[in-house]
Protein backbone atom coordinates (compact mmCIF):
# COMPACT_ATOMS: atom_id res chain seq x y z
CA UNK A 1 0.00 0.00 0.00
CA UNK A 2 2.86 2.54 0.69
CA UNK A 3 4.35 1.77 -2.04
CA UNK A 4 1.51 2.70 -4.50
CA UNK A 5 1.22 5.37 -2.31
CA UNK A 6 4.96 6.24 -3.17
CA UNK A 7 4.15 5.95 -6.72
CA UNK A 8 1.18 8.54 -6.90
CA UNK A 9 3.68 10.87 -5.58
CA UNK A 10 6.25 10.31 -7.71
CA UNK A 11 4.17 10.55 -11.15
CA UNK A 12 3.12 14.04 -9.93
CA UNK A 13 6.77 14.91 -9.09
CA UNK A 14 5.77 15.84 -5.49
CA UNK A 15 8.98 15.37 -3.05
CA UNK A 16 9.19 11.84 -1.19
CA UNK A 17 9.27 13.18 2.19
CA UNK A 18 5.80 14.78 1.88
CA UNK A 19 4.49 11.46 1.03
CA UNK A 20 6.74 9.71 4.03
CA UNK A 21 4.88 12.49 6.75
CA UNK A 22 1.63 12.61 5.18
CA UNK A 23 1.16 8.19 5.04
CA UNK A 24 0.62 8.16 9.03
CA UNK A 25 -2.25 10.53 8.66
CA UNK A 26 -4.23 7.66 6.51
CA UNK A 27 -4.40 5.70 9.74
CA UNK A 28 -4.97 8.92 11.82
CA UNK A 29 -8.12 9.38 9.69
CA UNK A 30 -9.47 5.80 9.63
CA UNK A 31 -9.29 5.85 13.58
CA UNK A 32 -10.89 9.38 13.64
CA UNK A 33 -13.95 8.34 10.86
CA UNK A 34 -14.15 5.36 13.32
CA UNK A 35 -14.51 6.76 16.53
CA UNK A 36 -17.05 9.20 15.58
CA UNK A 37 -19.16 6.08 13.86
CA UNK A 38 -18.88 4.58 16.74
CA UNK A 39 -20.06 6.76 19.10
CA UNK A 40 -22.80 7.89 16.83
CA UNK A 41 -24.72 4.73 16.99
CA UNK A 42 -23.70 4.14 20.72
CA UNK A 43 -25.70 7.09 21.67
CA UNK A 44 -28.26 5.82 19.43
CA UNK A 45 -27.91 2.27 21.37
CA UNK A 46 -27.89 3.42 24.66
CA UNK A 47 -31.20 5.72 24.11
CA UNK A 48 -32.60 2.76 22.60
CA UNK A 49 -31.69 0.35 25.14
CA UNK A 50 -32.71 2.48 28.08
CA UNK A 51 -35.59 2.65 26.44
CA UNK A 52 -36.69 -0.76 25.94
CA UNK A 53 -35.72 -1.17 29.55
CA UNK A 54 -38.27 1.15 31.17
CA UNK A 55 -40.87 0.25 28.87
CA UNK A 56 -40.77 3.27 26.32
CA UNK A 57 -39.83 3.38 22.48
CA UNK A 58 -36.75 5.56 22.67
CA UNK A 59 -36.42 7.88 19.67
CA UNK A 60 -37.94 7.07 16.23
CA UNK A 61 -38.71 10.10 14.41
CA UNK A 62 -35.54 11.00 12.83
CA UNK A 63 -35.14 8.48 10.10
CA UNK A 64 -36.19 4.75 10.40
CA UNK A 65 -36.44 3.63 13.70
CA UNK A 66 -35.20 6.44 14.35
CA UNK A 67 -31.48 5.99 13.07
CA UNK A 68 -30.53 9.41 12.12
CA UNK A 69 -31.16 10.92 15.63
CA UNK A 70 -27.50 11.81 16.80
CA UNK A 71 -26.75 12.79 13.39
CA UNK A 72 -29.25 15.19 13.75
CA UNK A 73 -28.27 16.50 16.96
CA UNK A 74 -24.72 16.27 16.37
CA UNK A 75 -25.59 18.99 13.67
CA UNK A 76 -27.51 20.91 16.25
CA UNK A 77 -24.46 21.06 18.57
CA UNK A 78 -22.34 22.04 15.64
CA UNK A 79 -24.84 24.91 14.70
CA UNK A 80 -24.98 26.39 18.52
CA UNK A 81 -23.50 29.28 19.67
CA UNK A 82 -19.91 28.91 21.49
CA UNK A 83 -21.03 30.66 24.80
CA UNK A 84 -18.06 31.56 27.21
CA UNK A 85 -18.62 33.37 30.46
CA UNK A 86 -16.62 36.80 31.00
CA UNK A 87 -14.82 35.25 33.99
CA UNK A 88 -13.34 32.27 32.58
CA UNK A 89 -9.81 31.55 31.79
CA UNK A 90 -10.53 31.23 28.06
CA UNK A 91 -7.29 29.26 27.11
CA UNK A 92 -7.68 26.60 29.91
CA UNK A 93 -11.65 26.74 28.63
CA UNK A 94 -10.45 25.63 25.13
CA UNK A 95 -7.60 23.47 25.96
CA UNK A 96 -9.91 21.15 28.02
CA UNK A 97 -11.86 18.97 25.61
CA UNK A 98 -9.11 18.33 23.92
CA UNK A 99 -7.18 17.14 26.28
CA UNK A 100 -9.97 15.25 26.94
CA UNK A 101 -10.90 13.68 23.84
CA UNK A 102 -6.89 13.58 22.09
CA UNK A 103 -6.40 10.38 24.92
CA UNK A 104 -9.44 8.31 23.65
CA UNK A 105 -8.54 9.13 20.16
CA UNK A 106 -4.98 7.69 20.90
CA UNK A 107 -5.60 4.62 22.44
CA UNK A 108 -8.03 3.42 19.38
CA UNK A 109 -4.99 3.38 17.46
CA UNK A 110 -2.97 0.99 19.89
CA UNK A 111 -5.98 -1.70 20.65
CA UNK A 112 -5.47 -5.10 18.49
CA UNK A 113 -9.28 -5.74 16.17
CA UNK A 114 -7.96 -8.73 14.57
CA UNK A 115 -4.55 -10.51 14.30
CA UNK A 116 -3.90 -8.40 11.56
CA UNK A 117 -5.57 -5.15 12.23
CA UNK A 118 -3.67 -2.84 14.44
CA UNK A 119 -1.77 0.63 14.13
CA UNK A 120 0.63 -0.09 16.41
CA UNK A 121 1.85 -3.49 17.92
CA UNK A 122 4.09 -2.03 20.81
CA UNK A 123 5.68 -4.55 23.45
CA UNK A 124 3.94 -2.43 26.39
CA UNK A 125 0.62 -1.91 24.79
CA UNK A 126 -1.09 -2.42 27.47
CA UNK A 127 0.94 -0.03 29.88
CA UNK A 128 0.70 2.52 27.44
CA UNK A 129 -3.10 1.98 27.23
CA UNK A 130 -3.86 2.44 31.26
CA UNK A 131 -0.87 5.12 31.34
CA UNK A 132 -2.64 7.36 28.57
CA UNK A 133 -6.91 6.05 29.42
CA UNK A 134 -5.85 8.27 32.93
CA UNK A 135 -4.25 11.43 31.33
CA UNK A 136 -8.32 12.43 30.46
CA UNK A 137 -9.36 12.83 33.97
CA UNK A 138 -6.90 16.17 33.63
CA UNK A 139 -8.85 17.52 31.16
CA UNK A 140 -11.72 17.03 33.14
CA UNK A 141 -10.27 18.89 36.31
CA UNK A 142 -9.08 22.03 33.56
CA UNK A 143 -12.82 21.51 32.67
CA UNK A 144 -13.80 22.22 36.29
CA UNK A 145 -11.57 24.62 37.23
CA UNK A 146 -11.56 26.91 33.98
CA UNK A 147 -15.49 27.17 33.81
CA UNK A 148 -15.35 30.24 36.88
CA UNK A 149 -18.27 27.67 38.09
CA UNK A 150 -18.60 25.70 41.53
CA UNK A 151 -20.57 23.00 40.30
CA UNK A 152 -18.25 22.62 37.72
CA UNK A 153 -15.01 22.17 40.20
CA UNK A 154 -16.94 20.01 42.30
CA UNK A 155 -17.33 18.27 39.50
CA UNK A 156 -13.85 18.47 38.33
CA UNK A 157 -12.76 17.64 41.60
CA UNK A 158 -15.02 14.38 42.43
CA UNK A 159 -13.61 13.23 39.14
CA UNK A 160 -10.23 13.58 40.00
CA UNK A 161 -10.93 11.60 43.42
CA UNK A 162 -12.71 8.77 41.62
CA UNK A 163 -10.19 8.29 39.02
CA UNK A 164 -7.10 8.33 41.44
CA UNK A 165 -9.07 6.11 43.95
CA UNK A 166 -10.25 3.67 40.85
CA UNK A 167 -7.22 3.33 39.08
CA UNK A 168 -4.97 1.42 41.80
CA UNK A 169 -7.83 -1.57 42.40
CA UNK A 170 -8.00 -1.30 37.80
CA UNK A 171 -4.42 -1.41 37.40
CA UNK A 172 -3.58 -3.97 39.76
CA UNK A 173 -6.01 -6.25 38.15
CA UNK A 174 -4.79 -5.97 34.51
CA UNK A 175 -1.79 -6.60 36.10
CA UNK A 176 -2.95 -9.93 36.74
CA UNK A 177 -3.77 -10.74 32.95
CA UNK A 178 0.12 -9.14 32.12
CA UNK A 179 1.02 -12.48 34.70
CA UNK A 180 -1.06 -14.99 33.16
CA UNK A 181 -0.47 -13.53 29.33
CA UNK A 182 3.76 -13.44 30.47
CA UNK A 183 3.62 -10.41 28.33
CA UNK A 184 2.07 -6.69 28.24
CA UNK A 185 1.50 -6.40 24.30
CA UNK A 186 -1.79 -6.67 23.44
CA UNK A 187 -1.85 -9.19 20.89
CA UNK A 188 0.16 -11.71 23.11
CA UNK A 189 -2.28 -10.89 25.78
CA UNK A 190 -5.30 -12.42 23.47
CA UNK A 191 -3.31 -15.18 21.61
CA UNK A 192 -2.52 -16.82 25.11
CA UNK A 193 -6.19 -16.80 25.11
CA UNK A 194 -6.75 -18.51 21.68
CA UNK A 195 -8.61 -21.53 22.13
CA UNK A 196 -12.24 -20.93 22.78
CA UNK A 197 -14.64 -20.05 26.12
CA UNK A 198 -12.62 -22.11 28.28
CA UNK A 199 -8.91 -20.50 27.93
CA UNK A 200 -10.04 -16.66 28.40
CA UNK A 201 -8.65 -14.94 31.14
CA UNK A 202 -11.49 -14.52 33.11
CA UNK A 203 -11.50 -17.92 34.46
CA UNK A 204 -8.26 -17.89 36.32
CA UNK A 205 -9.41 -14.14 37.29
CA UNK A 206 -13.14 -14.11 37.82
CA UNK A 207 -12.53 -12.07 40.47
CA UNK A 208 -10.15 -9.74 38.45
CA UNK A 209 -12.41 -9.99 35.83
CA UNK A 210 -15.60 -8.01 38.45
CA UNK A 211 -13.00 -5.76 39.78
CA UNK A 212 -11.77 -4.71 36.40
CA UNK A 213 -15.64 -4.36 35.11
CA UNK A 214 -16.75 -2.18 37.90
CA UNK A 215 -13.49 -0.01 37.94
CA UNK A 216 -14.03 0.67 34.19
CA UNK A 217 -17.72 1.49 34.53
CA UNK A 218 -16.46 4.38 37.38
CA UNK A 219 -13.19 5.26 35.38
CA UNK A 220 -15.55 6.74 32.02
CA UNK A 221 -17.70 7.79 34.95
CA UNK A 222 -21.04 6.43 34.41
CA UNK A 223 -23.76 5.17 36.73
CA UNK A 224 -23.62 4.18 39.15
CA UNK A 225 -20.66 5.81 39.35
CA UNK A 226 -21.54 8.94 37.69
CA UNK A 227 -20.81 11.57 40.60
CA UNK A 228 -18.68 13.89 38.49
CA UNK A 229 -21.40 14.98 36.49
CA UNK A 230 -24.16 13.95 38.77
CA UNK A 231 -27.57 15.86 36.84
CA UNK A 232 -29.22 16.40 40.11
CA UNK A 233 -27.03 17.72 42.21
CA UNK A 234 -23.96 19.65 40.53
CA UNK A 235 -26.06 20.39 36.95
CA UNK A 236 -24.11 18.12 35.44
CA UNK A 237 -20.53 18.90 36.73
CA UNK A 238 -17.35 19.91 35.04
CA UNK A 239 -19.73 20.49 31.41
CA UNK A 240 -22.21 23.25 32.86
CA UNK A 241 -20.60 25.67 30.86
CA UNK A 242 -19.90 24.07 28.28
CA UNK A 243 -21.92 24.88 24.83
CA UNK A 244 -22.13 23.61 20.89
CA UNK A 245 -18.82 21.47 19.87
CA UNK A 246 -17.14 21.73 23.08
CA UNK A 247 -19.90 19.76 25.09
CA UNK A 248 -19.84 17.77 21.62
CA UNK A 249 -16.53 17.38 22.27
CA UNK A 250 -17.03 16.08 26.14
CA UNK A 251 -20.06 14.06 25.36
CA UNK A 252 -17.49 12.39 22.19
CA UNK A 253 -14.95 11.62 24.38
CA UNK A 254 -17.41 9.93 26.95
CA UNK A 255 -19.00 7.55 24.48
CA UNK A 256 -15.74 6.71 22.70
CA UNK A 257 -13.79 6.25 26.43
CA UNK A 258 -16.95 3.61 26.92
CA UNK A 259 -16.11 1.93 23.82
CA UNK A 260 -12.99 1.72 24.49
CA UNK A 261 -13.04 0.59 28.08
CA UNK A 262 -15.19 -2.50 26.51
CA UNK A 263 -12.50 -3.66 24.13
CA UNK A 264 -10.70 -3.64 26.79
CA UNK A 265 -12.48 -5.51 28.28
CA UNK A 266 -12.68 -8.41 26.15
CA UNK A 267 -9.08 -8.17 24.88
CA UNK A 268 -7.82 -8.37 28.46
CA UNK A 269 -10.53 -10.80 29.79
CA UNK A 270 -12.85 -12.25 27.05
CA UNK A 271 -10.13 -13.72 24.21
CA UNK A 272 -10.45 -10.42 22.25
CA UNK A 273 -10.98 -11.33 19.00
CA UNK A 274 -10.18 -15.34 19.04
CA UNK A 275 -13.57 -17.00 18.88
CA UNK A 276 -15.27 -18.64 22.08
CA UNK A 277 -15.57 -22.04 19.85
CA UNK A 278 -11.74 -22.37 19.86
CA UNK A 279 -11.52 -22.52 16.46
CA UNK A 280 -12.96 -20.15 13.43
CA UNK A 281 -16.15 -21.19 11.54
CA UNK A 282 -14.36 -19.79 8.52
CA UNK A 283 -11.41 -21.89 8.84
CA UNK A 284 -13.76 -24.97 8.71
CA UNK A 285 -15.53 -23.44 6.06
CA UNK A 286 -12.42 -22.42 3.71
CA UNK A 287 -10.78 -26.42 4.64
CA UNK A 288 -14.04 -28.10 3.43
CA UNK A 289 -15.31 -25.68 1.03
CA UNK A 290 -13.23 -23.57 -0.44
CA UNK A 291 -9.26 -24.61 -0.38
CA UNK A 292 -8.05 -21.57 -0.88
CA UNK A 293 -5.21 -19.93 1.47
CA UNK A 294 -5.61 -16.41 0.59
CA UNK A 295 -9.03 -16.39 1.09
CA UNK A 296 -8.79 -18.15 4.61
CA UNK A 297 -6.62 -15.29 5.57
CA UNK A 298 -9.53 -12.64 4.51
CA UNK A 299 -12.45 -14.37 5.98
CA UNK A 300 -10.30 -15.24 9.24
CA UNK A 301 -9.89 -11.44 9.33
CA UNK A 302 -13.47 -10.54 9.37
CA UNK A 303 -14.54 -13.39 11.57
CA UNK A 304 -11.94 -12.38 14.23
CA UNK A 305 -13.06 -8.36 13.71
CA UNK A 306 -16.81 -9.90 14.41
CA UNK A 307 -16.12 -11.83 17.21
CA UNK A 308 -14.48 -8.72 18.78
CA UNK A 309 -17.28 -6.06 18.06
CA UNK A 310 -19.57 -8.50 19.34
CA UNK A 311 -18.55 -9.16 22.25
CA UNK A 312 -17.84 -5.77 23.00
CA UNK A 313 -21.38 -4.79 22.50
CA UNK A 314 -22.44 -7.42 24.75
CA UNK A 315 -20.36 -5.78 27.39
CA UNK A 316 -21.44 -2.17 26.25
CA UNK A 317 -25.12 -3.69 26.65
CA UNK A 318 -24.13 -5.00 30.34
CA UNK A 319 -22.53 -1.51 31.24
CA UNK A 320 -26.43 0.24 29.81
CA UNK A 321 -28.04 -2.62 31.58
CA UNK A 322 -26.54 -1.87 34.77
CA UNK A 323 -27.30 2.07 34.17
CA UNK A 324 -30.97 1.56 33.50
CA UNK A 325 -30.64 -0.39 37.22
CA UNK A 326 -28.48 1.06 39.66
CA UNK A 327 -28.75 4.13 41.61
CA UNK A 328 -25.70 6.87 42.02
CA UNK A 329 -23.54 5.95 45.14
CA UNK A 330 -22.63 8.68 47.28
CA UNK A 331 -18.96 10.46 47.26
CA UNK A 332 -18.48 8.36 50.89
CA UNK A 333 -19.55 5.06 49.72
CA UNK A 334 -17.97 5.37 46.21
CA UNK A 335 -14.60 6.07 47.94
CA UNK A 336 -15.19 3.32 50.53
CA UNK A 337 -16.34 0.89 48.11
CA UNK A 338 -12.73 1.40 46.01
CA UNK A 339 -10.27 1.74 48.90
CA UNK A 340 -11.42 -0.99 50.98
CA UNK A 341 -13.23 -3.57 48.74
CA UNK A 342 -11.80 -3.70 45.32
CA UNK A 343 -8.26 -3.05 45.83
CA UNK A 344 -7.83 -5.84 48.91
CA UNK A 345 -9.72 -7.74 46.06
CA UNK A 346 -8.03 -7.09 43.49
CA UNK A 347 -4.80 -7.47 45.48
CA UNK A 348 -6.25 -11.50 46.50
CA UNK A 349 -6.61 -11.70 42.70
CA UNK A 350 -2.90 -11.13 41.91
CA UNK A 351 -1.69 -13.54 44.59
CA UNK A 352 -4.74 -16.23 43.26
CA UNK A 353 -3.37 -15.53 39.83
CA UNK A 354 0.39 -15.46 40.45
CA UNK A 355 -0.60 -19.20 42.49
CA UNK A 356 -2.46 -20.18 39.12
CA UNK A 357 0.37 -19.52 36.91
CA UNK A 358 3.32 -20.91 39.23
CA UNK A 359 1.53 -24.34 39.11
CA UNK A 360 0.13 -24.33 35.65
CA UNK A 361 2.40 -22.45 33.20
CA UNK A 362 0.72 -21.33 30.22
CA UNK B 1 -14.83 -11.70 57.94
CA UNK B 2 -17.64 -13.78 58.09
CA UNK B 3 -19.90 -11.38 58.22
CA UNK B 4 -18.10 -9.04 54.80
CA UNK B 5 -18.71 -12.05 53.25
CA UNK B 6 -22.23 -12.57 54.10
CA UNK B 7 -23.05 -9.25 53.52
CA UNK B 8 -21.57 -9.06 50.29
CA UNK B 9 -22.90 -12.46 49.14
CA UNK B 10 -26.17 -10.72 50.15
CA UNK B 11 -25.59 -7.66 48.12
CA UNK B 12 -24.44 -9.47 45.23
CA UNK B 13 -27.77 -11.59 45.37
CA UNK B 14 -29.95 -8.00 45.42
CA UNK B 15 -28.23 -6.20 42.95
CA UNK B 16 -29.01 -9.53 40.45
CA UNK B 17 -32.51 -9.67 41.26
CA UNK B 18 -32.36 -6.03 40.13
CA UNK B 19 -30.89 -6.50 37.07
CA UNK B 20 -33.48 -9.41 35.98
CA UNK B 21 -36.03 -7.86 36.81
CA UNK B 22 -35.26 -4.65 34.79
CA UNK B 23 -34.31 -7.18 31.85
CA UNK B 24 -38.03 -8.69 32.36
CA UNK B 25 -39.00 -5.01 31.25
CA UNK B 26 -37.38 -5.70 27.72
CA UNK B 27 -40.13 -8.15 26.95
CA UNK B 28 -42.95 -5.56 27.90
CA UNK B 29 -44.71 -3.55 24.99
CA UNK B 30 -43.87 -0.28 25.28
CA UNK B 31 -46.55 2.03 27.01
CA UNK B 32 -45.46 5.01 24.58
CA UNK B 33 -48.35 6.23 22.73
CA UNK B 34 -47.11 8.17 19.85
CA UNK B 35 -49.22 11.11 20.40
CA UNK B 36 -50.37 12.65 16.89
CA UNK B 37 -51.05 9.49 15.11
CA UNK B 38 -52.48 7.94 18.05
CA UNK B 39 -55.16 8.50 20.44
CA UNK B 40 -55.60 7.82 23.74
CA UNK B 41 -58.72 5.23 24.33
CA UNK B 42 -60.86 8.02 26.81
CA UNK B 43 -63.65 7.01 29.64
CA UNK B 44 -66.83 8.78 28.56
CA UNK B 45 -66.96 10.39 31.78
CA UNK B 46 -63.66 12.47 30.82
CA UNK B 47 -63.81 15.80 31.20
CA UNK B 48 -63.22 17.47 27.91
CA UNK B 49 -64.80 20.23 26.23
CA UNK B 50 -68.68 21.67 27.13
CA UNK B 51 -70.88 20.65 24.56
CA UNK B 52 -75.01 20.95 24.22
CA UNK B 53 -77.06 18.27 23.97
CA UNK B 54 -80.25 18.65 21.37
CA UNK B 55 -83.58 16.60 20.82
CA UNK B 56 -84.14 14.10 17.77
CA UNK B 57 -85.90 16.86 15.30
CA UNK B 58 -82.77 19.70 16.25
CA UNK B 59 -84.43 21.70 19.28
CA UNK B 60 -82.81 22.87 22.24
CA UNK B 61 -83.01 20.37 25.27
CA UNK B 62 -81.61 23.52 27.16
CA UNK B 63 -84.32 25.44 29.20
CA UNK B 64 -82.81 28.43 29.91
CA UNK B 65 -82.93 27.81 33.68
CA UNK B 66 -79.23 29.37 34.20
CA UNK B 67 -78.06 27.37 37.27
CA UNK B 68 -74.87 26.54 34.85
CA UNK B 69 -74.17 30.17 34.94
CA UNK B 70 -75.14 30.42 39.09
CA UNK B 71 -72.60 27.44 39.69
CA UNK B 72 -69.62 28.05 37.49
CA UNK B 73 -66.45 29.10 39.57
CA UNK B 74 -64.99 31.11 37.12
CA UNK B 75 -67.82 33.79 37.47
CA UNK B 76 -69.03 35.03 34.15
CA UNK B 77 -67.72 32.43 31.94
CA UNK B 78 -71.41 30.77 31.31
CA UNK B 79 -73.70 33.48 29.61
CA UNK B 80 -77.29 32.31 28.68
CA UNK B 81 -80.09 35.19 27.94
CA UNK B 82 -83.57 34.06 27.02
CA UNK B 83 -86.51 35.45 26.44
CA UNK B 84 -90.78 33.48 26.94
CA UNK B 85 -92.60 32.96 24.17
CA UNK B 86 -96.03 33.03 23.57
CA UNK B 87 -96.82 30.13 25.83
CA UNK B 88 -94.45 31.09 28.86
CA UNK B 89 -91.36 29.04 28.03
CA UNK B 90 -87.98 30.00 28.09
CA UNK B 91 -86.23 30.01 25.28
CA UNK B 92 -82.09 30.16 24.69
CA UNK B 93 -81.51 33.16 22.71
CA UNK B 94 -77.19 33.50 23.75
CA UNK B 95 -75.38 30.66 25.08
CA UNK B 96 -71.77 31.22 25.59
CA UNK B 97 -68.80 29.17 26.92
CA UNK B 98 -65.31 31.14 27.53
CA UNK B 99 -63.28 27.64 27.44
CA UNK B 100 -60.28 29.51 27.41
CA UNK B 101 -61.27 30.49 30.87
CA UNK B 102 -62.63 27.12 32.01
CA UNK B 103 -61.08 24.90 34.54
CA UNK B 104 -63.24 21.98 33.35
CA UNK B 105 -64.83 21.22 36.87
CA UNK B 106 -67.34 20.10 35.37
CA UNK B 107 -69.45 21.59 38.12
CA UNK B 108 -72.48 22.97 35.25
CA UNK B 109 -72.91 19.58 33.92
CA UNK B 110 -73.54 18.18 37.05
CA UNK B 111 -76.71 21.03 38.23
CA UNK B 112 -77.71 20.90 35.09
CA UNK B 113 -81.20 19.54 35.48
CA UNK B 114 -82.34 18.12 31.80
CA UNK B 115 -78.60 16.92 30.96
CA UNK B 116 -78.47 19.40 28.39
CA UNK B 117 -74.80 20.42 29.32
CA UNK B 118 -72.62 18.06 28.95
CA UNK B 119 -68.50 17.52 29.16
CA UNK B 120 -67.24 15.58 25.61
CA UNK B 121 -64.24 13.77 25.24
CA UNK B 122 -62.41 16.53 22.86
CA UNK B 123 -59.16 17.43 24.45
CA UNK B 124 -57.50 18.69 21.54
CA UNK B 125 -58.78 23.14 21.81
CA UNK B 126 -55.81 24.57 21.36
CA UNK B 127 -56.14 27.66 19.05
CA UNK B 128 -54.52 30.78 17.89
CA UNK B 129 -56.78 33.59 19.62
CA UNK B 130 -58.52 34.01 23.06
CA UNK B 131 -61.34 35.18 20.67
CA UNK B 132 -62.04 31.86 19.27
CA UNK B 133 -61.57 30.00 22.43
CA UNK B 134 -65.01 31.81 23.17
CA UNK B 135 -67.67 29.10 21.97
CA UNK B 136 -70.72 30.41 21.04
CA UNK B 137 -74.21 28.07 20.54
CA UNK B 138 -73.85 27.15 17.56
CA UNK B 139 -70.01 25.80 18.03
CA UNK B 140 -71.34 24.48 21.11
CA UNK B 141 -74.84 22.33 20.22
CA UNK B 142 -73.94 18.64 18.82
CA UNK B 143 -75.86 16.99 16.23
CA UNK B 144 -79.03 14.94 16.86
CA UNK B 145 -76.91 11.64 16.51
CA UNK B 146 -74.25 12.87 18.59
CA UNK B 147 -76.55 13.96 21.50
CA UNK B 148 -78.27 10.66 21.06
CA UNK B 149 -74.97 8.83 21.13
CA UNK B 150 -73.72 10.93 24.61
CA UNK B 151 -77.29 10.44 26.25
CA UNK B 152 -76.62 6.65 25.92
CA UNK B 153 -73.18 6.98 27.24
CA UNK B 154 -73.43 9.45 30.36
CA UNK B 155 -76.57 7.21 31.09
CA UNK B 156 -74.37 4.12 31.15
CA UNK B 157 -72.13 5.98 33.48
CA UNK B 158 -74.41 7.01 35.61
CA UNK B 159 -75.51 3.18 36.80
CA UNK B 160 -72.39 2.16 36.60
CA UNK B 161 -71.41 5.14 39.47
CA UNK B 162 -74.95 3.63 41.25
Amino acid sequence: MYDLYLNIFNKFGLPELLAKLSWPLFPFIGVAVLLIIVVLFLVLMERKILALLTVRKGPNRVGPYGLFQTIADAIKLLIKEDIMSCETNKVLFTLAPVVVFVPTMVIYGLLPYTSNLFAINLAAGLFLILAISSISIIGLVIAGWASNNKYSLLGGMRSAAQAISYEVPFFISAIAVAILAGSMNMNEIVGQQAGGLFSWNMWPSLVGFAVFFICCIAEVNRVPFDLPEAESELVSGYNTEYTGMKFALFFLAEYAAMFIMSVLVVTLFLGGYTSPFGIYISQLFCNLVLHNQMSLNFFVGIEQAFWLIFKTYVVIFAIMWIRATLPRLKADQLMAFSWKFLLPLSLLNLVIVTVYRYFIPG
Amino acid sequence: MNNILIETKKGIIEILRGLFTVLKHAFRPPITLEYPEKKPVLNSRYRGALALRVNADGSDICGGCKSCMKVCPCGDLIQVSTHKDENNKLVVDKFTVDLGRCIFCGNCTEVCPKKALIMTNEYELADFSRESLVFDKKKLCLTPEQSQKWHEALDKDIQGVN
